[in-house]
């Protein structure tokens, strides 16, 4: 921790009440800017400490048996001592009940190892595993083979390549969207709304209604180069010196003079009300804007240096992908720190990890894309009975575990508020695009943080019903009934202080598809007890 | 029966040169258009056709639009251009490259006219970028502003600059109340350098800059919601419906010289502007976007079944772009039936001229790569003939081909009728997946035994899928077949050899009952129809006006109008795609109730 590393303090304003306001003086203020900083700041903003959101996502199959622990001993054994068959998948039982129903859980610290909680969650993340919680059992519900925002809720994008039922499903916004459209979330918009990274590929795992309940839903674009990212943040803030209030951006002033013109148009005759409509959203976003560029942050805010515009390709030059990692986690967290956001996704299309050579210990760039052929990333997914593919694979997440979650974890737990860090007040979600070998059960998901208090930290937690049959079991993975995904969905919107009626639609419970369409009920678990699915997964809230 | 998104149209196609429904039109006929409103206004439209609409006299509501993103683009690098600017390019492309992208559910992408934090941002990055870039360089400065910038950029230069720069940003001369605002920039606070910078930032974050801005017209005597464009605003119709950008100076000359509000200017203009290397280059994103050529996600070269199927055609190796050769082809070939020898819009249905200059999609056809000069080659007689038998539109990314998606895409895109899309939860499970592979049965065997004899498939499936079926002469690559090969998913193996049907009722209209005796009887009956030309025209107009014709009105009028310009095969596309810079709703702004 660094406790010298303090929260900034950003100027709060309520972005709609100022434009009535300026709507109302009419022409006037055109000559008379009004700042947002010279309003006062609400008390309740003042004082209440924001969460953050991060959800950070890997691609085609996550090799389940490797990704969970397998530690026996000191009480815990292997659930191959207690089943036969495929259940016997080496990895370990737990047997404390978790929240009622057939779920199990166990204190993360029970499991670690000095080489980590399993062999892909290696050793640096140790230092943080009271305030992670490793989540098993959670499945998709829809069809969906490749997808881009599953993990979050839409299932619309299976790729053509790949096509599925969970096709045709309704198109509904991540949730990562409702939270950045809820003023329950954003009282006000300290900086930008959200921040979407990648490499390789551009679309992110988000999907948008703007806001705009019912409206068409819309798939986000990802930032591909550092200093697009940069801009995104920080473009325009300065830094004051040690000790002065922030400094003051002088295109305020100038975003000013635009209102006015926006505002003008608003009151020509030959606007219609859609028309009025649309400028009166445009004239909201610049003043969120507005408040980007003259929010300012405190001199406690360790603004990043501004990197260089790096090209955007689908090669898988090790350099290039560690390079602009480390650049983007810096300025995540950047941006987390300086309050410059509060909602970030980064798609993981490239990483490092081994070489086919089992004896070369060289990291290698991968490239997660649609191409299936073997030796690229998709392609081990498709190798999964071959050992020397599952090595890799293995070695490539263990990359994202140690050099991209738990570099992202260590540098956000620094102090923000008395005792609590920022990682504690934000949840950081690493989840996947599916499970093993495209197949949707069991789909990985570790958290680090506690969303302010919100999720009791330092677990594992199983909602794999031991008891059902196993349907189908690989070399890397294997279906038993768990939890609807939904239910974790519900979980975070909730911890991010969002209720029921902030985000459920259309009168149905919960949050996302339940429909299983095209699911053999013969060969795949279907049967979920969808009565409790507009409650968030038993047991994991504080 | 799916519903037909041309309903009102239908019914004349039958007589195409009887005349219309509700219109009448005059083919290649000129004159001043003059319209009566029923509330009496009048609206004069120089250089819009006579068209006559039974009681109509308003175009559809057009809303404020944003410049779309491509727009956007193009029309931040012509001010470059004008400017003197384009050393900024460099510095100024990565941030309108952080502008997201047009996109909406419906084709069409320049209909979005959604706006998020992520515009705002860039709009801003980018103005900010280039008052940054000229602020930075004396040179530039003085470039930009003039050679009085450099030596304190007093009122009177501030003022020749803002003339000149806002004539450009807001595409037509500012106001003397908008120079008056942009002056205060200029307070003796700011330096001159400081001044330049802040009439650049917020000039290019302004409204008139962001937006299609059409409130300077005249209004209809007495209705006030029904406005006549302005030379200006009839200038940057012109240019960002036929180059998706601002306005060029030859046409803001004519703009200020009241040239472009007489017939002879404006037809002059018109005919400048449409044959402009930025036309034929910019109008394949129509023919790209209709034709949904983007959304091919690329063949599955991986897959054993599939490396068999396409062996030796070197699909996927480097220095190899079948599917971009594919899109080419469509491009070279729409360029030269629209502009460079023009032809009739039946023709794309029917021709058999290869333009490709791939061997590797000639090879596809069967015919010779054309040489880049000379006459064309022609795909082999009875196997292939217009655009719906090209690789573009047959290309599917597996092995096998998927007959509902080929009908579906027909149905909905060439014949612009609507198809309900299956709702899953209606639905038994596996009913939405395709059906398994069996050695013994052809790829339309297995489909059709998914959906013959169950109503609840039936009732759609009965539309399209036999469309689907006939163009099974096709296989996933786009080769001419009449067998069909199966091969084991797993190692590639050929297992059987089937021979295929290819005929079938497609019903493309209802009344049809007539079996179709394979693809190029299927193009016959679909230039017998007149609907390819009447969702060409409707899907022209919606690409053009960035809205969809709903209701009767003069939209609609247009959408009868051309429909009939391009089934006429004495007519060229040439001749009706210009066409639609005449309507008389290509005059006119109708404003929306506020």
């Amino acid at each position: 921790m660094n406790p010298k590393a303090l929260r900034p303090a950003p100027v709060q304003i309520d972005g709609r009440s100022r434009r009535m306001f300026l709507k109302g003086a009419g022409g006037l203020l055109l000559a008379l800017p009004f700042l947002d900083s010279l309003l006062p700041q609400p008390a309740s903003a003042q004082t209440a400490i924001p969460k953050r959101f991060i959800c950070m996502k890997s691609f085609s199959t996550q090799l389940v048996k490797r990704w969970h622990p397998a530690f026996s001993g000191n009480g815990y054994q292997l659930h191959d001592a207690v089943y036969g068959g495929s259940k016997a998948d080496g990895t370990t039982l737990l047997t404390a009940p978790l929240g009622g129903g057939p779920y199990t859980q166990a204190p993360l610290s029970d499991l670690v190892t000095p080489s980590g909680l399993s062999a892909i969650l290696g050793a640096k993340l140790n230092p943080f595993v009271d305030k992670l919680t490793l989540i098993r059992g959670l499945d998709f519900l829809p069809t969906v083979n490749h997808n881009f925002g599953g993990l979050l809720g839409n299932f619309s994008s299976c790729t053509n390549a790949t096509p599925c039922t969970a096709d045709s499903l309704l198109d509904v916004p991540t949730i990562d969207q409702v939270l950045a459209y809820s003023p329950k979330f954003y009282p006000s918009v300290p900086g930008l709304r959200q921040l979407h990274i990648s490499q390789g590929v551009v679309d992110s795992m988000s999907y948008t209604d703007y806001g705009q309940v019912g409206g068409a839903v819309e798939q986000m674009k990802a930032r591909t180069n550092p200093r697009d990212v940069f801009n995104d943040l920080f473009a325009g803030v300065t830094l004051p010196d040690s000790g002065a209030p922030p400094a003051e951006n002088p295109d305020r002033l100038l975003v000013d003079k635009v209102v006015g013109e926006y505002n003008a148009l608003r009151r020509n005759t030959r606007m219609s009300a859609a028309d009025v409509q649309k400028l009166d959203q445009h004239i909201d976003l610049l003043h969120e804007l507005e408040m980007r560029l003259g929010a300012g942050v405190s001199a406690s805010c360790s603004l990043p240096a501004e990197p260089d515009s790096m090209d955007n390709d689908s090669g898988t030059d090790p350099t290039d992908i560690k390079t602009k990692w480390d650049l983007f986690i810096d300025l995540v967290v950047a941006g987390i720190t300086c309050d410059r956001t509060r909602i970030v996704t980064m798609g993981v299309h490239k990483a490092l990890g081994p070489g086919p050579d089992p004896s070369d210990s060289a990291l290698y760039g991968h490239y997660h894309s649609e191409d299936a052929s073997g030796g690229t990333w998709h392609g081990l997914a498709h190798d999964w009975s071959n050992e020397n593919a599952r090595r890799m694979l293995e070695g490539i997440n263990r990359w994202i575990a140690e050099e991209l979650f738990a570099k992202l974890v260590e540098k956000l737990d620094v102090v923000e508020s008395g005792d609590s860090t920022f990682l504690d007040n934000s949840l950081v979600y690493w989840g996947n695009e599916l499970g093993f070998n495209h197949i949707a059960y069991s789909v990985p998901c570790l958290l680090a943080g506690s969303a302010g208090g919100a999720i009791r930290t330092g677990r594992y937690l199983d909602y794999v019903d031991w008891s059902q049959n196993a349907y189908f079991s690989q070399e890397d993975g294997n279906v038993i009934r768990g939890i609807p995904h939904n239910r974790f969905l519900v979980s975070v919107l909730q911890a991010m202080g969002l209720s029921p009626e902030d985000y459920e639609r259309d009168g149905q419970a919960g949050y996302g598809s339940t429909s299983t369409a095209g699911k053999d009920p013969s060969a795949w678990p279907v049967n979920y007890d969808l009565s409790q699915i507009g409650q968030g997964l038993p047991g994991l809230g504080a | 029966m799916p519903t037909s998104r041309w309903t009102a149209a239908a019914p004349m196609l039958a007589a195409l040169s009887v005349g219309l429904t509700g219109c009448s039109a005059e083919l290649g006929g000129t004159g001043e258009s003059t319209l009566e409103p029923p509330g009496g206004s009048v609206i004069q439209s120089p250089g819009a056709i006579a068209l006559e609409c039974e009681g109509q006299s308003e175009p559809g509501v057009g809303p404020l639009m944003k410049l779309s993103t491509l727009q956007y683009r193009s029309t931040v690098a012509d001010l470059l251009t004008e400017l003197g600017a384009l050393v900024l390019t460099d510095s100024v492309e990565p941030m309108v490259s952080g502008i997201p992208a047009d996109s909406t559910g419906e084709i069409f992408k320049g209909r979005d006219n959604r706006i998020s934090a992520e515009h705002i941002q860039g709009y801003y990055n980018v103005a900010a970028a280039i008052g940054d870039g000229v602020a930075a360089s004396p040179e530039l400065l003085v470039t930009v502003a003039g050679a009085c910038a450099e030596s304190g950029f007093d009122a009177a230069c501030a003022r020749s600059f803002l003339e000149r720069f806002l004539l450009l940003a807001f595409r037509r001369p500012p106001t003397e109340e908008a120079i008056t605002e942009y002056l205060a920039l200029n307070d003796g606070v700011r330096t001159p350098t400081e001044a330049v910078r802040a009439m650049i930032v917020v000039a290019l974050s302004s409204p008139r800059f962001v937006y299609h801005v059409e409130v300077d017209g005249t209004a209809a005597t007495s209705n006030e919601s029904l406005l006549a464009v302005d030379p200006y605003e009839l200038a940057s119709r012109l240019s960002y419906t036929f180059w998706q950008s601002m306005p060029d100076a030859t046409l803001f000359e004519k703009a200020a010289s009241g040239e472009l509000a007489t017939e002879a200017g404006y037809v002059a203009e018109l005919e400048r502007v449409f044959n402009d290397e930025r036309s034929k280059t910019r109008i394949f994103d129509f023919w790209r976007e209709w034709l949904l050529l983007d959304k091919f996600t690329g063949f599955e070269t991986g897959r054993p079944a599939f490396q068999a199927l396409a062996e030796g055609e070197m699909i996927g190796e480097e220095g190899h772009d079948h599917y971009g050769d594919m899109v080419r082809e469509i491009e070279d070939l729409t360029r030269l039936f629209v502009f460079d020898q023009p032809k009739a819009a039946r023709d794309l249905l029917t021709t058999r001229v290869s333009v490709t200059t791939s061997p590797d999609l000639a090879r596809l056809y069967g015919v010779e790569p054309w040489s880049g000069s000379g006459p064309y080659p022609e795909v082999p007689e009875g196997e292939r003939a217009g655009i719906l038998q090209r690789g573009a539109l047959l290309a599917a990314n597996l092995e096998q081909t998927n007959p509902f998606h080929r009908g579906a895409v027909v149905r909905r895109t060439i014949l612009c009728e609507s198809l309900p899309s299956p709702d899953p939860n209606t639905l038994p499970p596996g009913s939405l997946d395709p059906p398994p592979l069996d050695v013994a049965s052809t790829t339309r065997q297995r489909f059709s035994a998914k959906v013959d004899g169950n109503p609840l498939c039936e009732r759609c499936h009965g539309a399209f899928s036999t469309l689907g079926y006939v163009m099974e002469a096709y296989d996933s690559l786009g080769r001419y077949r009449t067998t069909e090969r199966i091969f084991d998913e797993e190692n590639g193996a050929l297992l059987a050899e089937l021979p295929i049907d290819v005929t079938g009722v497609a019903a493309i209209q209802s009344a049809d009952e007539a079996p179709v005796t394979g693809p190029l009887d299927l193009n016959d009956r679909i230039v017998e129809s007149g609907r390819f030309e009447a969702c060409m025209a409707e899907s022209f107009l919606t690409y053009v006006m960035r809205r969809v014709a709903e209701g009767n009105n003069l939209d609609s009028c247009a959408n009868a109008d051309l429909a009939v310009v391009l089934a006429d095969p004495n007519s060229t596309m040439h001749t009706a795609l210009s066409r639609v810079a005449r309507y008389p709703s290509f005059f006119q702004r109708k404003v929306g109730p506020r």
